[in-house]
């Protein structure tokens, strides 16, 4: 019997299938912790945090938008990060909530390779590459994402300007694409406009 | 457009696309939210942009070193996910609703009074004080002349199974025929578990969302998309469950609307 994939346990959690949520936990349990734990650095909040992520999960599983990628690991560890770093701003910093764009996400697209490549970097292809990334880089995008910090938080903690901070932002997430793209993204086969750096978009 | 003009657009445009790394990362304030959502919606480039930005943060977790949870952590998680029950018209890769299109045509929306929560809720320095708050806001709604549907009080009871009945108050702005709801608690299991029966959709383009609320002020724990909602948590540690209204699909981080369910989670003991 071949083994069930990701897609499939998604699947089947989407329809009331709760071994297949388990199913998920047992794969995913010791990266989501992890990624719990570096955010929060306290055991009892990070096991908050994966609990409230995997019951999220039990309650949206319906929304995960198979057309638009398998990514399942990459879209419920976004579900634990979003709901760490909620949990660190609230109880550790006492900082107020960040906005999401919510209503931006049905307007947004990436090609399925895209998703499809993203599903299967492992821990040691994506530390590669961000030790690519000039070290000021590495550093607003480790305190933005591991420490939910805003870039103004981040310009005040490093003393660094506003606009300094955003283009160290946004211009290492983009570098660490382009690396990615690289390594990981033949032009043989694969969607040529990935390479270009040009993703196809739907308008909602 | 002058040439002045052009170039006041195009800092302008440079300032706002300077956002894309922190929307990737969900950072954003407010303000900047805002203001970066109504560009997105005229900008092909800057959505194309933040959805290749957001796909290599969603991919950043692989930066982590994978560690052990506790052997409960799976226990929790599974009891809490085996007592809420799932619809059947849930099917991957539909987006998430509150209710089946079926439901939508014979159940009315409620319509809730803004009049209850005119600014969102703020963080309480401490969480008795906020209880008493609410409190306070649904006897002055009473005393308005806000329409109210009921007002469950239901006395603490154990059933056969150990599970205590938690009281509550229930407040709607429109009548709702035959409206149920029971909220149990299980202290050898610490899971709550709501069963409604007959509860009336959330206005369009919003949910419900359950919150536990503790000595620093609401934390999210859900939202609810069937009659049933379970939650694993250890009522010890909190002084309230709460129920708002909010944006679907995935609710706020924090109230933005008073809550129109309220259950102080006093001791069990207290209870009796």
């Amino acid at each position: 019997m071949p083994e069930q994939n990701d897609i499939d346990f998604i699947q089947a959690t989407a329809q009331g299938d709760a071994d297949a949520l388990m199913s998920l936990y047992d794969r995913y349990n010791r990266l989501a912790f992890g990624l719990a734990y570096r955010i929060l650095g306290n055991p009892s909040l990070a096991e908050e945090a994966v609990q409230d992520a995997y019951l999220q999960v039990w309650n949206r599983a319906a929304s995960f938008d198979i057309s638009r990628g398998s990514n399942v690991r990459g879209w419920l560890m976004t579900i634990v990060h979003n709901r760490s770093i909620d949990i660190r701003r609230r109880d550790i910093d006492h900082k107020p909530a960040h906005v999401p764009l919510e209503d931006a996400e049905h307007r947004l697209s990436v090609p399925d390779v895209w998703n499809d490549v993203s599903a299967n970097l492992t821990q040691e292809a994506m530390r590669s590459a961000v030790a690519t990334l000039p070290q000021d880089q590495r550093r607003a995008i480790e305190l933005a994402f591991f420490e939910g910090l805003s870039h103004g938080e981040i310009a005040e903690q490093e003393q660094t300007p506003l606009g300094t901070i955003k283009g160290r932002m946004r211009l290492g997430l983009r570098k660490l694409r382009t690396v990615l793209v690289d390594q990981y993204v033949s032009p043989d086969g694969l969607d040529h406009d990935v390479d270009r750096g040009h993703f196809r978009t739907e308008v909602g | 457009m002058t040439s002045e003009g052009s170039s006041v657009n195009d800092r302008s445009e440079m300032d706002i696309e300077s956002l894309l790394g922190a929307a990737a990362f969900g950072t954003l304030t407010a303000e900047e939210a805002s203001g970066l959502m109504a560009y997105l919606a005229t900008s092909d480039a800057a959505r194309a942009e933040l959805a290749q930005l957001r796909v290599i943060a969603g991919v950043l977790p692989l930066l982590t070193d994978e560690r052990e949870p506790s052997p409960g952590l799976r226990g929790r998680i599974e009891q809490a996910v085996r007592a809420t029950p799932h619809t059947e018209q849930r099917e991957a890769g539909l987006p998430l609703t509150t209710t089946s299109s079926a439901e939508s045509e014979t159940v009315r929306p409620l319509e809730f009074s803004t009049q209850l929560a005119p600014t969102p809720i703020e963080k309480a320095p401490g969480w008795r004080n906020y209880v008493w708050a609410l409190a306070a806001s649904l006897l002055i709604a009473v005393l308005a002349g806000v329409m109210l549907d009921r007002i469950f009080l239901q006395a603490a009871d154990d059933d056969l199974e150990g599970r205590e009945t938690i009281a509550f108050e229930l407040t709607l702005p429109t009548p709702v025929d035959d409206l149920s709801a029971e909220l149990t608690y299980d202290p050898d299991r610490q899971l709550f578990v709501l069963e409604t029966e007959n509860m009336p959709a959330a206005p369009d383009g919003q949910i419900y969302q359950v919150w536990l609320i503790d000595g620093v002020g609401p934390r999210p724990v859900g939202v609810m998309v069937d009659s049933t909602f379970a939650l694993a948590a250890n009522r010890d540690e909190y002084a309230a469950f709460a129920i708002t209204v909010e944006p679907a699909p995935n609710g706020s981080p924090a109230p933005t609307t008073t809550p129109f369910f309220v259950a102080e989670l006093a001791p069990a003991d207290a209870d009796a």
